[in-house]
């Protein structure tokens, strides 16, 4: 946000309630002075570090809300542009879902299972191949591997 | 509803428009104890007070005034709401909380735009990605995404490859049958190296870089666009298994 506040233009926040833009100033206020990531880190190799689920303990305190006001500080930061937020946002609901059964999530965010029994079916039998494609990907890699060696021997 | 005319009487009124969540909080909270005001307002001045409130109107009918709630602005709505909320005993809010509990529980992650959606996706392992593409359509969509699963390849260092012969139904079959003949060819020349990386093995390295290697947003839409541009890079692979045949 500090390089917005350079221009005297006003900000258009039409999609940002003021409780929402309380919270979300409420959170840069925290984090003021602390080094932007930089623009192009989700694309480069840190994406091991980047998918770690961890959040501070300010961050997971402040972001113990209601799920309105999650969706809508993600919304915000989304719109405002403030990715340490939008990643904490983002964290917090992978948190929700991790370990969930996909029942367990559709009583979480109220959700309607809108399968029909024949997809369902299909869809049930689709983990499987996953697991067969995961393991295919597996034998591959480890062929490489086993040529690479054997072509660095001679 | 609450048949003690008397502590409905008094509704604390809060001129704190502007801080309108704090209110929402309280209720929710369950803390029946409105900030004491110099302005309490009774029934009588609750002018906007609407009809359609009968319980209201039975309990004092001589104060009941008749306003249409649908008139009602968003916030006088909130406010009017709040007011009757805030009048009611602690026991019956709780009430009322657990009642409207499951109505603030919905879909985050469905009604986010999608590149967020893929974002919190993108913090998922693999089995929880599995399970979320079962609990709607939806969310099938968004965790069948591509771009999501050659991530989690990646960080296994797994090579992306996006023409996997069990995901190849698309494919013409003339294509494919030149493209297993390049490989066998590939495999008969390997003698030198990294050379017979790419040729013997029956998935080609030199495959690698195609289709999900551009940019991984735009993939989506430019997926016909890049089968043209993969065609045309299997057959210069193809040509290069050819000459490395002949070498």
């Amino acid at each position: 946000m500090k390089n917005v506040g350079e221009s005297d233009q006003p900000i258009p926040l039409p999609n940002v309630s003021s409780s929402v833009l309380k919270k979300v100033l409420e959170y840069c206020e925290h984090h003021r002075g602390e080094p932007l990531p930089a623009p192009d880190a989700d694309t480069s190799q840190d994406d091991t570090r980047k998918r770690t689920t961890d959040i501070s303990e300010w961050d997971q305190k402040f972001i113990t809300v209601d799920q309105e006001m999650l969706f809508e500080i993600i919304l915000a930061a989304n719109y405002l542009d403030i990715k340490s937020l939008l990643d904490v946002g983002c964290k917090t609901v992978a948190n929700m879902i991790k370990g969930k059964t996909p029942e367990e999530i559709r009583k979480l965010f109220n959700i309607v299972n809108d399968f029909t029994p024949e997809e369902e079916v299909r869809l049930l039998a689709l983990p499987h191949s996953y697991h067969q494609l995961i393991l295919s990907f597996w034998h591959h890699q480890a062929q490489i591997k086993k040529e690479n060696e054997w072509a660095e021997d001679r | 509803m609450d048949s003690n005319p008397d502590q409905r009487q008094h509704v604390f009124y809060d001129e704190g428009y502007n801080d309108e969540n704090h209110h929402e909080e309280r209720a929710e909270q369950g803390l029946s104890t409105p900030r004491p005001s110099s302005s309490s307002l009774s029934l009588n001045d609750l002018s906007f007070l609407s009809g359609s409130l009968g319980t209201l109107n039975t309990l004092k009918p001589s104060t009941a005034v008749h306003v249409d709630v649908d008139k009602l602005s968003g916030l006088e709505c909130e406010e009017l709401a709040y007011q009757l909320l805030a009048s009611l005993p602690r026991s019956r809010l709780a009430t009322i909380q657990r009642k409207l509990a499951p109505l603030l529980q919905f879909d985050v992650v469905g009604s986010l735009p999608a590149e967020v959606s893929l974002q919190i996706f993108s913090y998922l392992p693999f089995p929880s990605l599995l399970i979320s593409a079962l609990v709607c359509r939806r969310w099938n969509i968004l965790a069948n995404d591509q771009t999501l699963w050659k991530k989690l390849c990646d960080e296994r260092g797994w090579k992306w490859k996006h023409r996997h012969p069990a995901l190849l139904e698309e494919e013409e079959p003339g294509e494919y049958d030149r493209k297993g003949k390049a490989r066998a060819q590939g495999a008969g020349a390997g003698g030198g190296g990294g050379a017979a990386v790419g040729g013997a093995n029956g998935w080609g390295h030199s495959d690698d870089d195609e289709g999900m290697g551009d940019s991984d947003e735009e993939q989506e839409q430019e997926q016909g666009e890049s089968k043209k541009k993969r065609k045309g890079k299997k057959n210069t692979s193809f040509q290069n298994s050819k000459l490395r045949n002949c070498s």
